[in-house]
């Protein structure tokens, strides 16, 4: 049996999570309505998008199908035309017209090792328990401990820096804002903190 | 024609307040535009939060400032560094680089600073010869509007990536994240959760952020540790005369070319650059100095460039469709400081209309003034290690997502909308089309149902009258289009004999 390379794995993972939220988008929106008496309901453009979502992760499955049937062996399949971001490959400028990425996309992501997965990850969950933190620990704790984890594990920077850097970083932000722009950031709701200032 | 109102807006704009604005947008653009991978789209999201406060003239010209400042950092580092900030400055890499290597690094940064401003002086001059027929648009009625809105969505789904399924996955995304919040028909609350915070709606800054900045940030991030090159001097700054005889007719065709590229969908910057590149080449007498260093080489892509940036905001301003990411975002900014981009702009708000149109000459201006002389400074912005602006543009975003609404649940969507982005990048799914489903899809259901409304549920609504069948023929033509454009694009590949740039882009 053929096993998937990671980027393949994706694009399968990717293709099969948007059917199925289509269909579900499709599923709740048609529960508020599709109709009503002065012509469509709440439902309806819910319903036509998880509708478009659904066709897509379909017609996205053909097409790794139809790869997986015609590919030889290949590094990194999938959609292997796009392997090479388009104006790097172009030879003509109409068949760089026609084959263009809009060029306000950022370039293409090579894709991540587990050291990269790692990165992202800890970057990603950093920011989520900043933002669930927040309103408990305040703006300038939470902005410490986040800059910290990501300078001293992300960027592998030396503790005491890290810790330098991101106390600087916070304070330095937390009078930029509040005395230069005038918004107001949110301090400790826990006690201890809040007499403190923080 | 509308030179009088041009004039008016230049007189808006030059004043103390907005030109301070305009210069303090150029200077945050040209900071983040420098940055490896930060193109303008994520350089405008980025700085969105920088504009709260301000009225919404002074608003826009500033995004519009950083606009400019961001593709102009794009071009420092495509001459300086061999690194095009977006795909459109990968045709300065070719020549500019190679003069910045014989020591004319600051010629080549000053004939694509004069051939930017030719470009967008030229684009602007289009503008406002195009800008009247907007008038025409205001006869539209709901279901012409719906039309256009879906016409938008076409293009631009048709148009983007090389894949029509993940474009379209992308736009029904944006279009289903759109549907979220109080329905404005019939009141009813979709897919809320019961959380009041999304009751209006998912905020468009954040998710811009998200999927434009955040994800960019991911995206380096996994890469580890970026080892930025060295960049070569700037040495000599002035032109020989020599230099500027040169440029001067490959601006004016690059002009004329990136003008007409940017009425198409989707704003293909880097295949105007190119096309510019290979007109340029073709009709030189000096054709074997491209890719070693020709000043042609610079002056058309870039003079190309800033011309497409000015005409790709005509659609924008006259039919209020959005046709590339950045632009969709500057759509979304109008929006935010409560100004409806397209023909009622002009009709309603015909002062900020002019005075923004105005701003894209002036920021030009202040680039060609400013940020030649300043190169070394922004260079100097590389020098400092990448972990720690990555820190700081983190916090950045933190605190600007938090500012739009004062509320922790904005950098939660800011966070979502970043890893999706992150996601759909790893595979290869576009992101400008879901930011344009989620700033259409509203047009897109207000107009529809309010067709239906008026006709008594009648579908036939949306046939009568020769403008709906034509916006419908042209809907069905770029859907059809869109679908076998990859088709004929490995099909051009496979014959194609002309070879524009594969040689240098190839070193």
């Amino acid at each position: 049996m053929q096993t998937l390379n990671a980027p393949v794995a994706l694009e399968w993972t990717v293709a099969s999570a948007a059917l199925a939220g289509g269909l579900a988008v499709a599923g709740v929106g048609a529960g508020y309505g599709l109709t009503n008496t002065s012509g469509v309901g709440a439902g309806f453009f819910p319903t036509v998008a998880g509708t478009l979502m659904a066709l897509a992760g379909v017609l996205w499955i053909l097409q790794l199908l139809a790869a997986r049937r015609t590919a030889e062996p290949v590094p990194v399949a999938g959609d292997v035309r796009e392997s090479v971001p388009p104006h790097h490959e172009s030879e003509s400028a109409l068949v760089s017209l026609l084959d263009d990425d809009n060029s306000d996309e950022p370039d293409v992501a090579d894709f991540p090792d587990h050291q990269g997965w790692a990165r992202v990850g800890i970057i990603v969950g950093s920011i989520l328990l900043a933002a669930l933190l927040l309103p408990f620990l305040g703006y300038t704790v939470v902005m410490t401990l986040q800059l910290g984890t990501i300078l001293y594990f992300v960027s592998k920077r030396k503790l005491w820096i890290s810790v330098a850097v991101a106390i600087g970083a916070a304070l330095a932000s937390r009078l930029v804002f509040e005395v230069w722009l005038g918004t107001a950031l949110p301090t400790a709701s826990i006690e201890f903190l809040a007499g403190l200032g923080l | 024609m509308g030179f009088d109102q041009l004039l008016g807006g230049l007189a808006t704009v030059f004043t103390p307040e907005h030109l301070l604005f305009a210069l303090l947008g150029c200077v945050l653009g040209m900071l983040v535009g420098v940055l490896p991978g930060f193109g303008p789209a994520a350089a405008v999201s980025l700085l969105i939060p920088v504009t709260f406060g301000l009225d919404a003239t002074s608003a826009i010209i500033m995004l519009a400032a950083i606009l400019y400042g961001a593709a102009y950092g794009g071009t420092t580092t495509a001459v300086l560094l061999r690194i095009p900030g977006e795909a459109s400055s990968i045709a300065t890499t070719l020549d500019g680089y190679q003069m910045a290597k014989k020591g004319r690094g600051g010629p080549a940064l000053v004939i694509a600073a004069l051939a930017s401003f030719v470009g967008g002086l030229i684009g602007v001059i289009g503008f406002v010869v195009v800008a009247p027929f907007s008038r025409l648009a205001l006869e539209f009625g709901a279901p012409e509007l719906f039309l256009v809105s879906l016409l938008g969505f076409a293009l631009i789904t048709s148009f983007a990536g090389s894949n029509p399924a993940k474009a379209l996955l992308s736009a029904a995304a944006g279009l289903a994240i759109a549907t979220v919040g109080v329905d404005s028909g019939v009141g009813i609350a979709r897919f809320t959760f019961d959380m009041p915070e999304l009751f209006d709606g998912v905020g468009l800054v954040a998710v811009v952020m998200g999927v434009f900045g955040l994800s960019e940030v991911l995206g380096q991030a996994q890469k580890g540790p970026l080892g930025v090159p060295s960049p070569l001097k700037v040495a000599r700054l002035l032109p020989t005369r020599t230099d500027l005889q040169r440029s001067a007719l490959p601006s004016l065709r690059g002009s004329v070319i990136g003008f007409f590229m940017g009425l198409l969908p989707g704003s293909p910057g880097a295949a105007t650059s190119l096309a510019s590149y290979a007109a340029e080449k073709k009709l030189s007498r000096r054709r074997s100095e491209f890719g070693k260093g020709a000043v042609e080489g610079i002056a058309g892509p870039e003079a190309a460039n800033n011309a497409l940036a000015v005409s790709s905001m005509i659609p924008l301003f006259t039919l209020g469709i959005p046709t590339s990411a950045t632009v969709a975002i500057m759509a979304g900014a109008f929006t935010m400081n409560g100004l409806i981009p397209g023909p009622l702009l002009f009709r309603d708000n015909p002062d900020v209309a002019w005075a923004i149109i105005a701003s894209l000459i002036v920021g030009n201006l202040i680039l060609l003034i400013l940020n030649v002389p300043l190169a070394r400074v922004w260079i100097a912005v590389l020098k400092v290690p990448f972990h720690y602006l990555m820190a700081a543009i983190l916090a950045f975003m933190f605190l600007g997502t938090y500012s739009i609404n004062g509320s922790p649940f904005d950098i939660l969507i800011m966070l979502g909308a970043g890893v999706l982005g992150y996601v759909f990048q790893l595979v290869k799914v576009p992101l400008t089309p879901l930011v344009l489903g989620l700033i259409l899809g509203p047009m897109l259901e207000e107009n529809f149902q309010r067709s239906l409304a008026l006709s008594l549920g009648d579908y036939g609504v949306f046939m009568e009258g020769p403008i709906s069948l034509t916006l419908i023929g042209v809907i069905v033509v770029a859907i059809l289009f869109g679908a076998v454009r990859p088709l004929i694009a490995s099909m051009l590949k496979k014959k194609s004999h002309i070879p524009v740039a594969p040689k240098e882009l190839a070193k």
